[in-house]
């Protein structure tokens, strides 16, 4: 197998040196796979100015990534593979197949800037219908995942991509040198691909935090719809610093109530280094009919920002009424002055790809 | 009309500090308002859902086939708006939850939340028109859970509150049809491809039982 052949070398130096006083940070370092094994793709050296948020979008073509490194670019690419590393500062990093076009275009260039909440590139239902690839949500973060054997996510040659990368650079996080991410595809050949893997993202957009209602949770249950069971071999969840409980759940698809504790394949207690658990410790059977349920529990604090601009946004962005205003965290990307609640589920074999919202 | 109380078996679970007071350090004010009704009597509660131009319906658990808004949510794809009117509860940190389940292969769409229940000052307090963070966010499409197309089909909807502290329960269960909403007043500001036509025609894409997440609608 490509793992037991290839070993990537991975130098974390800059997240060693970290703290490191005067210290030069070393760079980081993800060898890309050899020629014919895959490809790379990597993110701008990225300063971020203080108090500031950048989310990028970089826009790629299976065909042309396939035959920058040696691979057939007429033929798909069977994703057996991810490896993923990324300077602190990086919030996510999120790979989704391109699929309608709302307001982000490829058309509109390769690479496509976004600060501060204000750009295409933050707007999430741009992307509403772009299923997942992979992603990873450690800012200090790396990933190194070889898939079940046999299992592959079969990108097509026609398709584009788009890897979207967010810094923090304020005081929830920092972003103290210049961001960067790397991320290697590797591929297993087409004669080895017996699964094909599917993904499932869900996001709850209509969430609110407030003053008087200070410990919320918002639970969901996502169907995956197979007529055979499915394994679950990846999961993590995502969600700002008022975040302080994030379960997973297999779920039977046909009830309303929350899944025991015994049910729970996946928890993060911390928001900005969420695990991302997958395979061979992930590997959970879901019956037929069955999905996933998962939960995201909150507890809010005074805003860094202050209250009048919590409230400022939700009249402008929810025309909420003045006498509804409780300093509330609201759906939104700035990590400063709002809240997620998203999860990233990999499974096979795949139905679909998954959108639950 | 007011449906039934159901003092039902079913119990919304508890969620990370639902029935917890607030950290002593944390500063929030605590929620103000006041109880509804009797405590001391069971709690009762109506099935309401968002229609449109902002109007609250109020569902009958006698009548069938009572039609539903299916509306574009800020995330894209259709949601219902499932809330309550009840009373004789603590009107916050209430456990709300709400379903939607396909009566033909009973799988369901289901959705929980904490919220505080606005008084209306007669006695009931309930979810807020004007919020839809106060109701259950039913994500009934894309379709990739149903058997059946997901509007213009007879499902089952059910809402259910728990009261925090008490673990005291309700829930209301009506027959409802979706219907694709041409409201076009929950569409993000700006969306020049947001009007009524193109709303009903997206929803009937993306809610019929054949949609493959991504395919054009268009």
């Amino acid at each position: 197998m490509l793992r037991s052949i290839f070993r990537a070398t991975l130098f974390f130096a800059a997240i060693a040196a970290a703290g490191c006083g005067d210290d030069e940070p070393e760079p980081l370092v993800l060898e890309p796979p050899p020629p014919g094994e895959g490809f790379q793709i990597a993110t701008n050296d990225t300063v971020v100015p203080a108090g500031h948020e950048y989310q990028d979008c970089y826009f790629y073509k299976i065909s042309d990534l396939a035959a920058s490194n040696g691979l057939d670019p007429t033929q798909p690419v069977n994703l057996h593979r991810i490896q993923i590393a990324q300077k602190q500062g990086s919030h996510h990093y999120n790979i989704f197949r391109v699929r309608t076009i709302v307001g982000l275009d490829p058309a509109n260039g390769a690479f496509q800037h976004a600060e501060d909440g204000q750009g295409e590139c933050f707007k999430s239902p741009n992307w509403a219908d772009w299923p997942l690839i992979a992603n990873n949500q450690n800012d200090l973060g790396q990933l190194d995942w070889t898939f079940p054997d046999g299992v592959a996510n079969i990108l097509q040659p026609d398709e584009w991509i788009m890897a979207q990368i967010h810094y923090v650079n304020a005081s929830t996080q920092v972003t103290p040198e210049a961001g960067k991410v790397y991320a290697n595809f590797w591929t297993m050949p087409a004669d080895q691909v017996q699964h094909e893997m599917g993904t499932l993202f869900a996001t709850k957009q209509s969430i609110r935090i407030c003053q008087s209602n200070p410990t919320p949770s918002f639970d969901a249950g996502c169907n995956i719809n197979a007529t055979e069971p499915v394994h679950i071999i990846g999961a993590n969840g995502h969600f700002h610093s008022r975040g302080t409980q994030f379960d997973i759940f297999t779920w039977d698809g046909e009830s309303m109530l929350r899944p025991d504790d015994s049910d729970r394949f996946y928890q993060s207690l911390s928001w900005d280094h969420p695990p991302m658990a997958h395979s061979p410790e992930l590997d959970v059977e879901i019956a037929d009919g069955g999905g996933v349920w998962y939960t995201c529990g909150y507890e809010w604090t005074p805003p860094p920002v202050g209250c009048e601009a919590l409230n400022t946004r939700d009249q402008t962005v929810y025309m909420t009424p003045e006498d509804q205003l409780d300093c509330c965290y609201t759906f939104g990307g700035v990590v400063e002055s709002s809240e997620h609640c998203n999860i990233f589920v990999y499974y096979y074999p795949k139905v679909d790809d998954i959108a639950c919202f | 009309m007011r449906a039934a109380v159901v003092a039902v078996g079913i119990v919304l679970c508890g969620c990370p500090g639902g029935d917890d007071e607030p950290p002593p350090d944390a500063g929030p004010p605590p929620c103000a308002l006041p109880v509804v009704g009797d405590p001391a009597d069971d709690i009762e509660i109506e099935l309401v859902v968002l229609g449109d131009g902002g109007a609250l319906d109020t569902l009958d658990e006698a009548s069938p086939m009572q039609a539903v808004s299916l509306f574009k949510p800020p995330q894209g794809g259709r949601v219902i708006f499932a809330g309550v009117r009840a009373r004789n509860l603590d009107p916050c940190g209430v456990q709300l939850g709400g379903g939607l389940r396909d009566i033909a292969s009973d799988k369901i769409v289901p959705e929980m939340r904490t919220v505080n229940l606005e008084p209306d000052g007669q006695g009931w307090a309930g979810s807020d028109p004007a919020d839809i963070t106060t109701f259950s966010n039913i994500a009934v499409c894309p379709n990739q859970w149903s058997d059946r197309d997901a509007f213009e089909l007879p499902y089952e909807l059910s809402v259910a509150v728990r009261e925090r502290g008490t673990g005291r329960t309700a829930q209301s269960v009506v027959t409802a049809v979706p219907r694709c909403s041409a409201d076009v007043s929950h569409c993000e500001q700006g969306d020049a491809a947001c009007t009524p036509e193109q709303l009903v025609a997206d929803c009937e894409c993306i809610c019929d039982v054949d949609y493959v997440l991504g395919m054009n609608c268009r």
